[in-house]
């Protein structure tokens, strides 16, 4: 899968690139920060798009928000991998028009599974 | 500087008030007192004119009867004249103490001596005139008392009316100006004070009158001002621990995801290969790592539910399903302790209004430290039952048990239980008062049952419970 990071933590950007090419056999483009994963995401093609909740610039929800405002980009899936772990953060990232929400920190082996359960959820009720 | 009049302007005015009512009060009653002693006299002479009619009258007839007994021939002559006689004798005396004027008194005892000397019958009838004459006389001078006696009347009833209406009038004035003066004052100073009590701490610094309620309002103000200063402190205050909140939670996070991710997909051997050693000490930091995210999760959900920063999502919810999910959600922790677990549902279709997973949060707690600290091939027993309005879920273990003087330290924070066998996973010492905190928000209460050697009995009680479909009313 073809996977756009948006994390403005560089040691997660490392180590969560690692564990989903590495663990998930993805292919995976890091953005800083929200405005630049919208800049990417218009670019490029991506199955998938992982969002940070607090990052500078624009933040994951917004960011979202923009995706799916934008007809060029409000198809591909997104999915919060965020330290925010407030019911409240949670409902606001599905609200957004995210199609799951991880809280980190994350199991590098459980991750994978996760986001291909999610992803494939979402596949399925797109096709259901 | 004093914000707070020094004149007492109501009670000044209130007993001037006061005063003017009393004098107008004294007045209206000597007025009164003056009307009816003059009615009283006017009454009193009226009565005595009509008194020295009616025996004159009488000494008239007795007069003419004694002339006509003296020229008769009756055989009891003498004697009934010698009655007759008696009987003018005391007219006579009666007239003369009734009869007021100088002449009238003279003139009466005149007539009196004339008579007592006299046996004609001639001044006998000179007597008669003169009598009637004088009987014509007062009956003339009792007009003008008549009259006075009824201008005293009407005086009377004119003082009486006078001073019902003027009292009215001070009544309704003195009810106008305590309406005005103290229960509107009064009834702003209860709007303000309600509004105060609803939040509402944006209030004037100053009363609007100078008077004692204008003390008590300006007194309020100041006294309300410095509880919303203190409010707004403490708005901020809670502001600050919100964000701290948010803040540590995403900070603490963050760093904590790059090492449990490395240690994670090193282990996952993804990278390299990794050596059983490298493999057994990274196990060790992984696991370590499990226990920090745990307790910074503790620290910040047991700050949220101590600042009240946890909201609860309560829903009419069977007790029994949240005990099913606890238990089966720690079915890998059976298998590492061989600890058997048994549900008890003492009574059937339990349930309350509850946040579903906060409840199971603390039932997984319970449950959990009752597994680790119970010997291999004990059973665990979850019960749960109604008991009044009440729900009462327990979680009984075969452990070691609590001394007496530990209980009231079981629920503080990090006062952890001599591990022993709970080494496999250590606690944080947060659990049982994230339990407590849950179930106090809950409005419920939690507490423990335990004897060393004989095992603990934890247990709490969530309110509002209802069975079988039927809300029990609350006590």
């Amino acid at each position: 899968m073809k996977i756009l990071l948006a994390e403005d933590d560089p040691s997660v950007q490392i180590v969560a690139k690692l564990t989903l090419q590495k663990v998930g056999g993805h292919d995976v483009t890091v953005a800083n920060n929200g405005l630049e994963a919208i800049s990417l995401a218009l670019k490029t093609k991506f199955d998938l798009i992982l969002l940070d909740g607090m990052m500078p610039e624009l933040d994951g929800f917004n960011a979202c928000r923009k995706l799916k405002a934008n007809s060029k980009t409000k198809d591909i899936p997104v999915i919060f991998l965020t330290a925010k772990n407030q019911q409240a953060d949670i409902e606001e990232g599905l609200g957004a028009g995210g199609i799951g929400y991880i809280v980190k920190p994350f199991d590098a082996a459980q991750i994978c599974d996760e986001i291909q359960k999610i992803y494939n959820k979402h596949l399925w009720s797109k096709t259901a | 500087m004093s914000i707070v009049p020094k004149q007492h302007r109501l009670q000044r005015q209130l007993r001037r008030l006061l005063f003017i009512l009393a004098l107008l009060t004294g007045l209206n009653a000597f007025f009164f007192w003056k009307s009816l002693d003059n009615l009283f006299e006017a009454n009193g002479k009226v009565s005595r004119a009509y008194k020295l009619i009616s025996w004159s009258g009488d000494l008239d007839r007795a007069l003419s009867d004694e002339n006509k007994i003296r020229d008769g021939n009756d055989k009891h002559k003498k004697e009934n004249l010698a009655n007759l006689r008696t009987e003018i004798k005391f007219l006579f005396k009666q007239i003369g103490q009734l009869a007021s004027g100088k002449d009238d008194t003279k003139f009466i005892h005149q007539l009196q001596k004339q008579w007592t000397s006299s046996h004609d019958d001639t001044d006998t009838r000179q007597l008669l005139i003169l009598l009637r004459s004088f009987v014509k006389n007062e009956q003339r001078l009792l007009e003008p008392l008549e009259s006075k006696a009824a201008d005293a009347s009407k005086a009377t009833i004119s003082i009486i009316v006078v001073y019902v209406v003027v009292f009215g009038f001070a009544i309704l004035f003195l009810s106008q100006y305590l309406t005005g003066r103290v229960f509107q004052p009064l009834h702003r100073l209860s709007d303000k004070i309600k509004n105060f009590q609803a939040g509402q701490y944006e209030l004037p610094t100053r009363a609007l009158d100078d008077n004692e309620i204008g003390q008590i309002e300006s007194q309020f103000y100041y006294m309300a001002g410095r509880v919303g200063e203190t409010v707004t402190e403490l708005k901020e205050l809670d502001r600050v621990k919100t964000d701290f909140i948010s803040i540590a939670s995403h900070e603490l996070r963050t760093p904590m995801t790059s090492v449990k991710g490395s240690l994670s997909l090193i282990l996952t051997e993804a990278l390299s290969k990794i050596s059983p050693e490298v493999k057994e000490v990274l196990t060790i930091a992984e696991k370590e790592t499990d226990r920090l995210i745990r307790l910074i999760n503790d620290i910040l959900d047991l700050t949220k539910m101590e600042t009240k920063k946890l909201s609860l999502d309560k829903k009419r919810t069977s007790i029994g399903e949240i005990v099913e999910a606890a238990v089966a959600g720690l079915s890998g922790l059976y298998e590492v302790t061989k600890v058997t677990v048994k549900i008890d549902p003492k009574s059937p279709n339990v349930s309350a209004l509850v946040d579903r997973d906060r409840i199971q949060q603390v039932i997984t707690n319970l449950l959990s430290n009752a597994v680790k600290f119970s010997p291999a091939g004990s059973t665990v027993i979850v019960g749960y039952e109604v008991d009044g309005t009440n729900a009462v879920v327990s979680v009984k273990d075969k452990g070691p048990g609590i001394k007496q003087e530990d209980h009231a330290h079981v629920f503080d924070k990090f006062r952890s239980m001599d591990a022993g066998k709970s080494k496999i996973i250590r606690g944080t010492g947060l659990g049982l008062p994230i339990c407590k905190a849950i179930i106090e928000q809950h409005g419920g209460q939690i507490g423990l049952h335990s004897r060393v050697g004989s095992g603990s009995t934890f247990f709490f009680t969530l309110p509002d419970a209802s069975q079988s479909g039927k809300v029990k009313a609350a006590a």
